[in-house]
């Protein structure tokens, strides 16, 4: 965290190891005077192990790994007498338990008096009562004279501080340190701390679960969990852009004063280290784990100057994810809309051999705005419209009713009548990229087509460095132009497809299942890219999938098909939190592995499409009208008012 | 003030549990089959010598009145005089109450230090070879009855090693360094037997208190061992030591019958022990209060040593 030469403590793959557990592993920090790390984790994640062994101190039965340097001295491997004259003096402890840690036998001044006697300092009446008033003890005399159970636990609490500073240490070790006081004492207790930081430039590891009191003291922070760093860097940072989904978490769950909007979201689960496999160890818990986070550990990478984490698929924009704390809801970018739909339906006429007496209608009435840098996600089960939605906004289905508007001007339902200009700057990508890539091209006269139909007038130089440009951004190697699409792998093929709608410079990507052909490990990848190309391009993405969880950290916005018509438009983070529609609720619970209700093959009356199945449905009303629209940025269909229905979802249905 | 009087209650309770225990004493002994009349002349004896006998020794009178007169004859130093030998019991009973008392004191200095060092040693390698050698010591010791364990240290240090003598006789005569010379054996031999049960309790409660957060606390502080162990460790680890110890005390006064015998240590215990099966009334009457004063007295002892040790009893007092 800082350079070499200002590092008062260094820790390097330091691990903590009982029997053949590992209580904590590979812990890499450093530490500079004025500075305060802020150690968090669940109970149990090895936080205090850390704080010890700070100061060298070995559980029982422990071995340690790796060192724990202060000064450039080896403190793990000191010999008795000199850690006894470093605790203490050079580096001090306040505990967890302050009612705990007072010995009941003792004198608050005869304590102190002796500590300063075992490092060979001079004590006086006058230095010890300084220092209870530093900690705002102002009754000295009397607290000097008190045994610790005539003390409050703030006080004692304040009296251990007083305990630990008396020496003048460079570095204050804190465990909880302000755990079960009251808000006016903990308020002091900081307040002097900031002080110690700020006057006397001592550094601090401060260990707390509690991420809200650590955004008024610690410049750096460490996330821990179960023994492993997830995430570090500096405080600021690991604040406004938490990477590891781990610390999201924590900051959801973490109620704050400071930001009175953010409804604290509960990390579901428990820190179970029997759970904890070869992989990551967030695994069993995280919302975004994908197969491979199970199986191997992900390496640490730098994601900002000292910001560190260690996650294989580093959900991209914090405000994609659901559990993120950002202030505002950057889900709804401001501006006009680059892509309009209003009232689009697609009537399909079965035709064949033998005409059918109805006609199907594949998507009725969807309405939907597109902004630049924005992910709209549409989201069904199978058969839902989100296809039809897709190729008609693609110009592929001319008989659409209802209008589309690009950049402020009108689309015209067949693409044939679009304008080459309007063609480029509405792109596709589709589910199957072996269906879209022409196999006996090579991937560079592929994107070179494509890049003549949508940028005719560049020279070949121009097209050359287009068409390099356009592997790099989809993190090809400038090689891969000389293959054909079957000495590619399903990824790459995919990173083709998705070049080829790139290189043509577009306003809008339509994505359609892109992800469905994927193996899950390369789908991280594919939804990394797209979330940076939202964001560095100011691209905006009708993102079309039916995997949730894709959906819920890459997209900022969601609507939810159901037989071709839309029954909620959401920010993409409520999906999960607050499903309150039937079927958003049934569509969760299928996604989490629970069994859903399958639509019964009736044909839908003039009511709510999902009556049939809708364990709320209201008879006959239902059935027979329409379900209105909600008011509001998160909007439902329903004839059960959104209150309603969250507290009908939430009883057990 | 609450301290003092909590001291002055508890003197009080001691005084008041005397009594009890003194007219505990007198009834029984009084009631015992026959009286002292009976005893004196045999089975069937004459009624009229009886009664003149009884008349004699005022036994006639009602038992309170009799009782009152005990206690304030006690009270003047007086406990009558021995049916035995007719000497009077304090005479007798002085001069071994004084024996006892210096081989007891002799014995608690020798515990003190004999039961809390391999307690510190314990504690501090626990679990360690060490711990378990000094564990499987103790053990052993235990399991020895006490006249066998007195009857080696006798082997061993007179016959075998001829340092102390056999016979650990203190005369009106002998001078301290001789006193003490004779009493070394009966004395080490009973602190061995109270110290190897205190110090299993004092290394439980060490270790016990080792583990505590003040004491890691410490530790984190730069204390260094010693201090850790002497200044803040033992204060708290004590408390059940000095329980065992007050228990201990009163072994120690009346209980060492079996080690002054092998010693043959005119002491208290041996002369208790023999008013019991001469049935020398007065002499057992004197013998067990004094035992019961002692009692309660290392009780009193302990209480406050415990209260000193424990701020947090002072003052909830
Ligand atoms: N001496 C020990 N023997 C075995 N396991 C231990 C030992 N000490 C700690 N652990 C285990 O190591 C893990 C980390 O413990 P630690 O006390 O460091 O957690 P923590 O993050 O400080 O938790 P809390 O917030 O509850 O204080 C826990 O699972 C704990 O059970
Ligand atoms: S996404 Fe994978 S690697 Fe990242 S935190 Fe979740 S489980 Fe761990
Ligand atoms: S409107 Fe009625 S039937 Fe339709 S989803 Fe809502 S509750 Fe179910
Ligand atoms: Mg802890």
């Amino acid at each position: 965290m800082t350079s070499e030469t200002t590092s008062l403590l260094r820790l390097d793959g330091l691990g903590v190891r009982i029997g053949t557990q590992d209580i904590v592993r590979d812990i890499a920090l450093t530490l500079a005077p004025g500075e305060v790390l802020g150690l968090v984790g669940e109970s149990g994640s090895g936080k205090t192990t850390i704080a010890l062994a700070l100061l060298g101190y070995r559980p029982d039965g422990a071995t340690f790994l790796g060192s724990v340097e202060l000064d450039s001295r080896e403190v793990l491997s000191l010999p008795p007498a000199d850690l006894q004259a470093l605790r203490g003096r050079r580096i001090a402890y306040v505990p967890q338990n302050p009612t705990t840690a007072l010995n009941p036998a003792r004198r608050i001044g005869a304590l102190m008096a002796e500590q300063l006697a075992v490092h060979g300092l001079a004590s006086d009446a006058d230095s010890l009562g300084g220092a209870l008033r530093d900690v705002g003890l102002v009754d000295a005399p009397r607290v000097l004279a008190s045994f610790p159970h005539q003390l409050s636990g703030g006080q004692q609490q304040r009296v251990v501080l007083a305990l630990a500073t008396l020496c003048a240490p460079d570095i204050l070790v804190l465990d909880e340190p302000t755990t079960g006081l009251d808000v006016t004492t903990q308020a002091i207790v900081i307040a002097h701390l900031r002080r110690l930081r700020d006057e006397r430039r001592i550094a601090m590891v401060y260990v707390t679960h509690d991420l809200d009191l650590l955004a008024g003291i610690a410049t750096h922070l460490a996330v821990l969990y179960a023994g492993r760093m997830m995430e570090s860097g500096p405080a600021e940072q690991v604040f406004s852009a938490p990477r590891h989904p781990y610390t999201r978490a924590l900051l959801a769950a973490t109620p704050s004063l400071r930001r009175p909007d953010h409804r604290p979201q509960g990390l579901p689960g428990t820190l179970r280290r029997d759970l904890v496999g070869a992989g990551c160890p967030f695994a069993a818990r995280c919302r975004h784990a994908l197969p491979l986070c199970a199986m191997t550990l992900p390496a640490t990478a730098e994601v900002g100057p000292g910001h560190l984490t260690a996650c294989h698929v580093l959900p991209a924009d914090p405000s994609t994810d659901s559990d993120a704390s950002a202030p505002a809801d950057p889900a709804v970018p401001g501006g006009a809309p680059v892509l309009i739909a209003h009232g689009l339906s697609v009537t399909y006429l079965p035709g064949g051999m033998i005409r059918r007496a109805t006609p199907v209608l594949a998507l009725s009435e969807a309405n939907l705005a597109l902004h630049r840098g924005e992910i709209l996600a549409v989201v069904g089960e199978s058969g839902s419209g989100k296809s039809t939605l897709a190729k008609a906004i693609a110009g592929m289905i001319p008989g659409h009713a209802g209008h589309l508007v690009l950049d402020g001007a009108p689309l015209a339902p067949s693409i044939t009548n679009r304008t080459a200009e309007q063609r480029r700057k509405l792109q596709f990508v589709f589910q199957n990229p072996d269906a879209s890539l022409n196999p006996r091209r090579r991937v560079g006269h592929i994107l070179a087509d494509a890049l003549r139909a949508a940028r005719p007038s560049l020279s070949l130089a121009e097209k050359n460095d287009a068409i390099a440009a356009a592997l790099a951004e989809v993190r090809l190697p400038e090689s891969h132009a000389g293959r054909y699409p079957d000495q590619l792998s399903g990824g790459e093929r995919q990173r083709v497809a998705l070049a080829r709608a790139l290189i043509a410079n577009p306003e809008v990507l339509i994505c359609d299942e892109v992800l469905s052909a994927l193996d899950v490990s390369v789908q991280a990848g594919i939804l990394a890219l797209l979330a940076g190309l939202c964001r560095e391009r100011n691209l905006a993405i009708l993102f079309i999938s039916h995997d949730l969880s894709a959906v819920r950290h890459l997209a900022h916005r969601v609507v939810v098909l159901y037989r071709g018509q839309t029954l909620a438009a959401l920010s993409a983070r409520k999906l999960l939190d607050s499903p309150h529609h039937p079927y958003v609720f049934q569509l969760v619970s299928a996604s989490l592995g629970l069994p859903a209700k399958q639509a019964a093959a009736m044909p839908p009356g003039p009511g709510c499409p999902f009556a049939p199945v809708c364990p709320v449905r209201v008879e006959p009303k239902c059935r027979h009208r329409p379900p209105p629209w909600s008011e509001g940025i998160e909007r439902l269909r329903c004839h059960h008012s959104p209150d309603d229905l969250a507290n009908l979802l939430t009883l057990g249905h | 003030m609450v301290l003092l009087r909590f001291i002055l209650l508890r003197l009080l309770g001691g005084i008041a549990m005397l009594l009890a225990v003194s007219a505990l004493i007198f009834f029984m002994t009084e009631v015992l089959p026959g009286d002292v009349a009976t005893r004196i002349l045999g089975r069937n004896p004459d009624p009229e010598r009886l009664a003149i006998l009884r008349a004699t020794l005022g036994i006639d009178r009602p038992l309170p009145l009799r009782y009152l007169e005990w206690i304030s004859g006690i009270l003047q130093g007086d406990f009558g005089n021995s049916l035995i030998s007719g000497q009077p019991v304090t005479e007798t009973l002085g001069r071994r109450v004084l024996n006892s008392v210096l081989l007891g004191a002799l014995a608690l200095a020798i515990y003190v230090p004999l039961a809390v060092l391999p307690a510190i040693a314990q504690a501090v390698n626990r679990d360690g070879p060490l711990d378990q050698a000094i564990s499987a010591l103790s053990l052993a010791i235990l399991s020895i009855p006490d006249f066998l364990l007195a009857t080696l240290v006798l082997i061993g240090f007179v016959v075998l090693l001829p340092v102390a003598p056999a016979r650990s006789i203190v005369e009106a005569s002998s001078t301290w360094g001789q006193a003490l010379h004779a009493m070394i054996l009966p004395a080490a031999t009973i602190a061995l037997v109270m110290a190897t049960y205190a110090m299993r309790y004092l290394r439980d409660s060490l270790i016990e208190v080792l583990q505590t957060d003040y004491i890691r606390m410490a530790r984190l502080n730069g204390i260094p061992q010693r201090v850790l162990i002497w200044r803040h460790a033992m204060p708290n680890a004590l408390v059940p030591f000095l329980n065992v110890t007050a228990l201990n005390l009163t072994y120690l006064f009346g209980g060492v019958v079996v080690i002054e015998q092998v010693f043959s240590f005119p002491g208290f215990g041996a002369l208790m022990v023999g008013a019991l099966l001469q049935l020398d009334v007065p002499m057992i009457q004197a013998t067990v209060l004094i035992a019961a004063a002692v009692y309660i007295l290392s009780n009193l002892a302990v209480d406050l040593a415990t209260l000193a040790l424990n701020p947090r009893l002072r003052h909830v007092g």
